[in-house]
């Protein structure tokens, strides 16, 4: 390690002790260390610099070319997604304004005979049923908090949980502010878990309306309870139960049906 | 002087032509900067000691560029390419911090 091989020695040693290319100080003593002089020299200095503005102002060029395209789609993509969501609520709220026109509509021309009193009655159990007006009432509020850094509820599990809320007597149920009609759906699509097709973040809150105590009773005694349960050993899964005296949840978007139409309208 | 003009001017015209980089020149881009980068410090710090010399300034810069893109070639098809730009990115790094520290100790005398 001692040992010196005079001038540029190694390729290691040479990167230590003098970072100077040894080229400059050769070239000096050939001239006899007077400073190099003469055309060639302003030629060799203006086009070797402009060459390595070149790389350097390619480079740039390349470079800004590039990150900003990935970003400008990236921006472009989360403005379509803002613009989707802002025409979905507008067209949500047009939807509900024009419920109400319905149910105002529906109201004046049922009531009054005991034949559209019956059949207004009829209507409102099915929409009851069908989730498409917005009720409240006492009921219980579950919340479900993945622990540990991979997800490990699955859109099975709230399946079987959301299951479980009606078998125990839920007579309405909404999931993260999302009403479920009878043709919601709750699955997972990558990381996001969709109700009725629209995402829903962590917690989890679910609430359903129904006799507060009997509800819990029963809600115990299902797969989905002591599916969570164990949850919570195994996994740190938060999932908590409360009663709450009143709960208020949201219409349903209820699907059109395809291919059921009214009878006597074909 | 005429130097950094016409180093800024290189770099004004690269910025100007925009030119599309070919794919298979874009893992040597970096490089290429690298190694640009310890051309001018050098060229830099030679001039201060008073040794500056413009065909050894485009001589080193030519064949370093040169040079460091077939050690990257030769690592591409080896399957070490990524590891040997980071050598070639580490090895030039030293004498551009070097450079620059020589530099700074000639400008401020610290």
């Amino acid at each position: 390690m001692t040992e010196r091989r005079g001038g540029d020695g190694g390729p290691l040693r040479g990167l230590l002790p003098d970072l100077l290319d040894p080229g400059y100080a050769r070239a000096a003593a050939r001239r006899g260390n007077a400073p190099a002089a003469g055309h060639a020299q302003v030629v060799a200095l203006v086009l070797g610099a402009l060459l390595i503005g070149l790389v350097l102002g390619v480079a740039a060029a390349d470079a800004a070319a590039r990150a900003p395209g990935a970003e400008k789609a990236r921006r472009g993509l989360i403005d379509d997604v803002q613009d989707a969501r802002r025409r979905t609520d507008g067209l949500s709220a047009t939807a509900g304004r024009l419920a109400a026109e319905l149910k105002v509509a529906q109201q004046r021309a049922l009531a009054g005979s005991a034949n559209g009193d019956a059949t207004l009655e009829t209507v409102r159990t099915l929409e009851q049923a069908a989730g498409a007006v917005a009720v409240t009432g006492p009921g219980l509020r579950i919340t479900v908090v993945d622990g540990g850094d991979k997800p490990n509820v699955l859109d099975r599990d709230l399946q079987v949980l959301v299951n479980g809320l009606w078998a125990s007597g839920a007579e309405a149920v909404a999931f993260g502010g999302v009403r479920l009609h009878p043709r919601a759906t709750v699955r997972q699509a990558g990381g996001a878990v969709l109700v009725d097709n629209r995402p829903v973040a962590q917690p989890y809150v679910l609430e359903a309306i129904g006799d507060p105590a009997g509800l819990h009773t029963r809600l115990v005694d299902t797969d989905a309870y002591g599916r969570f349960a164990t949850f919570t050993q195994v996994y740190g899964t938060r999932f908590t139960v409360e009663t709450v005296d009143s709960l208020s949840l949201p219409a349903g978007v209820a699907a059109e049906p395809e291919l059921a139409t009214k009878e006597g309208s074909r | 002087m005429i130097g950094i003009v016409a180093l800024v001017i290189g770099v004004l015209i690269g910025l100007w032509l925009d030119p599309t980089v070919p794919v298979w020149v874009q893992p040597y881009l970096p490089i290429a900067v690298v190694a640009a980068l310890d051309a001018v410090f050098g060229g830099v710090r030679a001039r201060l000691d008073g040794i500056f010399d413009a065909k050894v300034f485009v001589v080193s810069f030519v064949s370093n560029v040169v040079v460091a893109a077939l050690i990257v070639l030769l690592g591409d098809q080896l399957g070490v390419g990524a590891q040997l730009s980071t050598a070639v990115v580490v090895v030039l790094g030293i004498r551009i911090f070097g450079n620059a520290a020589a530099i700074r100790r000639h400008l401020f005398r610290a």
